[in-house]
């Protein structure tokens, strides 16, 4: 009898602790995600037209890439084109004309975020110094990272904005072929990436958006 | 962090210029939507209560070991084995039978044990396990059983002593 009395207690056991513990969690995001969308206006913010606050939040505007050719003739870099810079006080993007162009959102849009005006608004292209390949940038600004102290709670380390977000060695660039090397911020560390929607994003806690939609609020990191 | 998306957005982006410088025309969107996703905790919880109950189910199955030694130990305190042999019982046939009775008693209760979990109650333990592991693990629990109840009883010489000192 007392092998049978400890089934049930233990059955009993698991019965309580499902009813309290497992209601079945099922959700989907209602909208896809679109890449390359100026989020910051979209996600993680009270919108007053939805009347409520959406799942994401990105921090910051900045997004840079590095770009390098390496092997590739001076038409293929053409082709691509060469990035200069924004400049925010002129409302003027210098681009050389190529395919870069083509990546940046049109000036009326930029124009219109004013939360990313000064902060530099998405993506920027720069190109490592000419003594320096990608990789040997990407390491020495890692070392100069790693000399800053950085606590738990920080949301990033400090001077985040020298690490670009990824970077592109583009091989051969015409009308007919585009071979590229792709490379992305793939740091372990939370800290190293910044909230900008590429590489990482914050999820706001639902429970105190419920309560008050304009107060701060803690984050959840998304793990990698 | 989201290095697979990071990785997807900056792909995006390289084939936005692409596109863009081969065809004035056109305009490309790209994005994903994730499949929508249940968790559910429930499977995690089976398994740390199966664990937990795997735990106690050979103690609860270890129940009889002092019940074996107690009826042992008992003739033994009363003499009864003594008489027995004087009517001519071989020792070989007492312990031969003692330890039929006793595994026999305790595969009965092995198997009413198993049933209730496996039929009635659908505990995971048994009915995630194969049925002859499952048999010949309780068997196995039970020969040794049997056979340490044999081996303490030597050490004994009062049942009420043998029972408590076996609950320990």
């Amino acid at each position: 009898m007392t092998p049978i009395v400890c089934l049930i207690f233990t059955l009993l056991i698991k019965v309580i602790a499902e009813g309290r513990l497992t209601p079945a969690l099922s959700f989907s995001l209602p909208i896809p995600y679109v890449y390359n969308v100026p989020y910051n206006y979209i996600y993680g913010r009270f919108n007053p037209l939805l009347n409520r606050t959406v799942a994401l939040d990105f921090q910051s505007c900045l997004q840079w890439y590095m770009y390098d050719f390496e092997g590739a003739n001076f038409e293929d870099q053409d082709f691509v084109g060469k990035f200069v810079f924004f400049d925010f006080s002129f409302k003027n993007l210098y681009v050389e004309n190529g395919m870069i162009e083509n990546v940046l959102p049109p000036w009326e849009i930029v124009k219109e975020l004013y939360y990313c005006r000064r902060k530099g608004y998405m993506p920027q292209f720069k190109r490592p110094n000419a003594s320096l390949t990608i990789n040997q940038h990407m390491f020495q600004t890692l070392k100069e990272l790693n000399k800053y102290k950085m606590n738990n709670k920080s949301r990033e380390v400090p001077h985040l904005d020298w690490l670009p977000d990824g970077a592109v060695t583009f091989y051969e660039a015409n009308r007919n072929n585009l071979s590229l090397k792709l490379q992305i911020n793939d740091l372990k560390v939370n800290q190293y990436h910044r909230v900008n929607g590429i590489t990482r994003y914050l999820i706001p806690d639902a429970k105190e958006h419920l309560k008050n939609k304009t107060k701060k609020v803690s984050y959840k990191n998304v793990p990698l | 962090m989201k290095v697979f998306d990071g990785q997807l957005i900056m792909l995006d982006t390289i084939s936005k210029g692409y596109i863009g410088a081969l065809y004035d025309d056109v305009l490309m969107f790209s994005g994903s939507q994730v499949m929508p996703t249940s968790v559910s905790t429930q499977a995690v919880l089976s398994k740390i209560i199966s664990l937990g109950g795997g735990s106690l189910y050979p103690i609860a199955l270890a129940l009889l070991l002092p019940v074996f030694m107690q009826s042992i130990v008992l003739e033994k305190e009363e003499r009864l084995r003594e008489i027995m042999k004087m009517n001519g019982l071989k020792m070989r046939n007492y312990w031969f039978i003692n330890y039929i009775f006793n595994l026999g008693m305790y595969m009965i209760s092995a198997l009413i044990f198993v049933v209730f979990g496996k039929y009635i109650l659908n505990v995971d333990f048994f009915t995630s396990t194969n049925s002859t592991i499952l048999l010949l693990s309780f068997l196995g629990w039970g020969l040794s059983q049997v056979s340490l109840s044999f081996f303490f009883q030597n050490f004994m010489s009062k049942a009420k002593t043998a029972m408590s000192k076996d609950f320990l």
